[in-house]
């Protein structure tokens, strides 16, 4: 059937585009150290899923991507680019650390409220650009990454300022008390209950859009805003709740980097985002804006990023030419629809439609 | 006329879409230093015939000569080779370049001008044929629409294009402007410059036109010499000659359903385009409103269903106000709308069809407060749509936008009438469909009036003479009542702005 061949259509050419792009890697990786093509593929390999150390690694990277790809995802789907997942993510961290240091409580409750600040406070970030879109018709591709940078330096003035604890060697906020730690749910790792608050954050997605009245009339406003209005969709309440719960998500990537790893929120020159809000985007797109899809696209990216960091360690490259595979893998997702169009060309697929 | 005179001699010329045949075997023919009218209802086929001649379509039967010689146009850049330019209804100018700019961009196409001479250029031309100076480091958003479309026109003469066509150019403008508009096409065509003039508003046709060629349904009704016809003459050709006939009688008025009073609403650019309307509509009947597109229909059916604000005046469902109410509510007051273009308004395409069944009931599902959908529920009511109207489809989980025009107009009806509405907003249901889902959505629409109240706007004549118990006709915003007894040449006139 016609909708099933598209489904695989697209599934192939992902995985094709995936593969590709790889092997491309591992080809210029030979190339450039004169390792063989074997032994860089084994250390691909290796530094994914080699190890316990390498799978809870790539599993933490993933957290991250994952709760900030939810959130650009939820936006997306209603038509709205935010791109501002690392801000939302900043912001997150902020409402986190502030609670975490100002307010003492048993460990749950602590960490409850923890939970309900950073979505707090990367929603309303979110939100900021929501309301600039609906009042003023604000491009909210340009204010949401103009609100990443004031994110950003508004750690930079806390972490310098108010915040600083200056008995530290590196500038920084104190260490957080232990009920505000995300528990570490692999001993000896540093894998964080944030991962399962991002795959309960996954399924909640999946119900929102499957289930409910608001993920109907979020799809609908993305699809046709003129028939969403028409079907009665309050278009600029949606904009605004869509926004929040996106900026909502992104905080909640930024609460367990600080909760689940640093412990405390830091000076952007040791930063607590190598830019997870933007590989959100690409996980986000690369999964097809659904929550499964997000989900297995954080669990590349992440073992991308570990191996990364091993390859980096092992042969002494730079870890930086794994985050330009990730770039062109992106690259490669966007420009895909060219791609289907030439496959549904070939004979055997073309069938009757 | 001889082979080899005149700017532009199009011969059987035939452009046949899917659906409907556009152009059918048109003969038409333009001589140096004239204004010639193309005169004719919407989907008569004038604009396709003018797209021809510009490049942007290709004829699937038929000849073109531009001064004598044959020329194959694939494209507009043949078009403009050939000398030929296009005002366009909707300009095709850069709202954030200059004035300058703009011109220059359209010049790239002649070398020999320089980039840094374009404004002297422009300015020398436009003074050369009378025309008022204009700001030339202006952005063209500044711009009113007249001023505007006055870029458009130095445009082609920048390039020197002696063939210029001109599709509704004044339906973008107001008042005055259409006159000085006029003025300068007669002016033009002084210069030496061919003149087409799309339009279907007869008062401009007389006034400006050497000669006017009336097209009907995708033919050619006659080419006459302005000064030797009228306007009956011309409204008869455009409309026909019969008198219509309404199919159903007038019937006994049940209760007001749908009123509105005094109505004003402006357009997107801020332009009064209803103005004044009143009307009522009954239950038990289909009031019809006739009308040439961009008389204000757009506006007046969004206002009465809450999609457009309303400058002034009130509509009324079953007494209660819900002027400027949102679009839920007047949803939830039990209106429905079928809008024309499906795609455009009326659906997601890329949702599915169970969604889209859904999509005017997601707020009345079960209860206002409830957070989840009810999805059993809504697969059976897709699934009675789909079975009730017929709608051809493999699975009701797919893609809307999957289904054929036809499908996709059958599912919105189906999906309104279903409903139990008590009023229902009608708006071109039937543009470009085949004769038989025309037949069918006609009979739906007429069993739907038995108990609702039936607004039908349509721009299809014969529609509203086939379905309605009163015709309006709106011109210019405003909606009048024909009168008992009226013939459909009364109506051509009331619609092309006469006494009627």
């Amino acid at each position: 059937m016609r909708v099933r061949k598209k489904f695989l259509i697209s599934v192939a050419s992902l995985v094709i585009v995936v593969s590709v792009v790889i092997f491309v890697a591992v080809i210029s990786y030979n190339l450039a150290t004169g390792c063989s093509i074997a032994k860089i593929s084994g250390l691909l390999l290796q530094g994914a899923v080699g190890s316990k150390h390498t799978i809870t690694e790539c599993l933490v990277a993933t957290t991250s991507l994952l709760l900030a790809g939810l959130g650009v995802a939820f936006a997306f789907k209603c038509g709205l680019w935010n791109i501002g997942a690392e801000g939302q993510l900043h912001m997150g961290a902020i409402g986190a650390t502030f609670i975490a240091l100002n307010l003492s409580a048993p460990a749950p409750l602590h960490m409850l409220l923890i939970i309900i600040a950073a979505f707090l406070a990367g929603g309303a970030w979110a939100a900021i650009p929501g309301v600039f879109k609906v009042k003023l018709r604000a491009n909210e591709i340009l204010t949401t990454i103009m609100m990443n940078f004031i994110a950003i330096w508004v750690v930079q003035y806390l972490v310098h300022g108010p915040w600083w604890d200056t008995t530290q060697n590196v500038i920084r906020t104190s260490t957080f008390p232990t009920s505000a730690w995300l528990p570490i749910i692999v001993p000896g790792s540093r894998l964080h209950a944030g991962l399962l608050l991002g795959v309960a954050c996954a399924i909640l997605t999946y119900v929102v859009f499957r289930y409910t009245r608001l993920g109907y009339a979020i799809k609908m406003l993305g699809a046709n805003p003129k028939a969403a209005q028409y079907g009665g969709v309050n278009v600029p309440r949606t904009i605004i709740i869509t926004m929040f719960i996106s900026g909502g998500l992104a905080g909640l990537a930024g609460m367990g980097l600080v909760c689940g790893i640093f412990h405390f929120l830091v000076d952007s020159a040791w930063g607590i985002s190598p830019g997870f809000g933007y590989y959100a985007i690409g996980a986000a797109l690369l999964g097809g804006l659904s929550a499964w899809g997000t989900l297995s696209a954080a669990i590349l990216f992440g073992f991308l990023i570990s191996a990364a960091t091993y390859l980096k360690a092992m042969l002494g490259m730079h870890a930086e030419s794994l985050y330009l595979i990730i770039g062109l893998i992106l690259l490669a997702v966007l420009a895909r629809g060219i791609f289907i169009g030439q496959l549904k060309r070939l004979p055997g697929l073309r069938g009757k439609e | 006329m001889i082979e080899g005179t005149g700017a532009v001699r199009m011969h059987g010329i035939s452009k046949r879409f899917p659906e409907v045949i556009a152009n059918d075997h048109i003969d038409f023919d333009l001589k140096e230093g004239e204004v010639h009218a193309l005169l004719g209802e919407n989907g008569a086929g004038k604009t396709t015939l003018m797209n021809i001649l510009y490049g942007l379509l290709r004829p699937d039967e038929g000849e073109i000569y531009i001064y004598g010689k044959k020329v194959s146009l694939h494209s507009p850049a043949d078009a403009i080779d050939c000398g030929i330019g296009m005002v366009h209804q909707s300009f095709k100018l850069i709202p954030s370049f200059t004035v300058a700019d703009n011109i220059a961009l359209t010049l790239q196409y002649r070398s020999e001008f320089k980039i840094g001479e374009v404004k002297d250029t422009a300015i020398d031309l436009m003074k050369k044929y009378g025309l008022p100076p204009i700001d030339m480091d202006a952005e063209m958003h500044e711009l009113p629409a007249h001023e505007q479309q006055l870029v458009e026109i130095t445009k082609m003469l920048c390039l020197g294009q002696k063939i210029l066509i001109f599709d509704e150019p004044t339906s973008v403008l107001a008042g005055e402007q259409i006159g000085i508009l006029l003025e300068r096409l007669r002016m033009l065509a002084k210069m030496g410059h061919s003149v087409v003039f799309i339009s279907h508003k007869l008062d401009e046709v007389l006034t400006v036109s050497d000669r006017v060629t009336v097209l009907r349904k995708g033919k050619v009704v006659g080419s006459l010499e302005t000064r030797k016809t009228n306007r009956q003459e011309l409204v008869t050709m455009m409309v026909g000659r019969d008198i219509p006939v309404l199919s159903k009688p007038q019937i006994e008025k049940g209760q007001k359903v749908i009123e509105v009073q005094n109505l004003n609403v402006t357009s997107d650019l801020g332009v009064a385009t209803v103005k004044g309307a009143s009307f009522s509509v009954h239950k038990g009947e289909i009031l019809g409103i006739a009308g040439v597109a961009g008389n204000g229909q757009v506006e007046l059916v969004e206002a009465i269903t809450g999609i457009r604000k309303v400058a002034s005046g009130k509509v009324l469902i079953d007494g209660q106000d819900v002027t400027n109410a949102s679009p839920k509510r007047i949803i939830d007051m039990g209106v429905g709308y079928i809008p024309p273009k499906p795609r455009e308004t009326g659906l997601a395409p890329s949702l599915s069809i169970i969604e889209n069944s859904a999509l005017r009931d997601y707020s009345l599902q079960s209860s206002n407060l409830s957070i989840f959908l009810n999805l059993d529920n809504m697969r059976q009511y897709a699934k009675r749509l789909i079975s009730e109207y017929n709608i051809v489809t493999p699975s009701e989980d797919l893609p809307a936008g999957l289904l054929s025009g036809g499908n996709l107009m059958k599912l919105v009806v189906a999906r309104e009438v279903a409903r139990k509405a008590k009023a229902l907003v009608i708006f071109d249901p039937t543009a470009g469909l085949d004769v038989m889902t025309i037949a069918f959505i006609h009979k739906k629409i007429i069993e739907a009036s038995e108990n609702a109240a039936i607004l039908l706007v349509s721009t299809d004549l014969d529609e509203l003479l086939s379905l309605s118990n009163r015709i309006a006709v709106i011109f210019n915003g405003k909606v009048t009542e024909a009168p008992q007894g009226f013939t459909r040449e009364a109506l051509g006139l009331m619609m092309t702005g006469g006494e009627g």
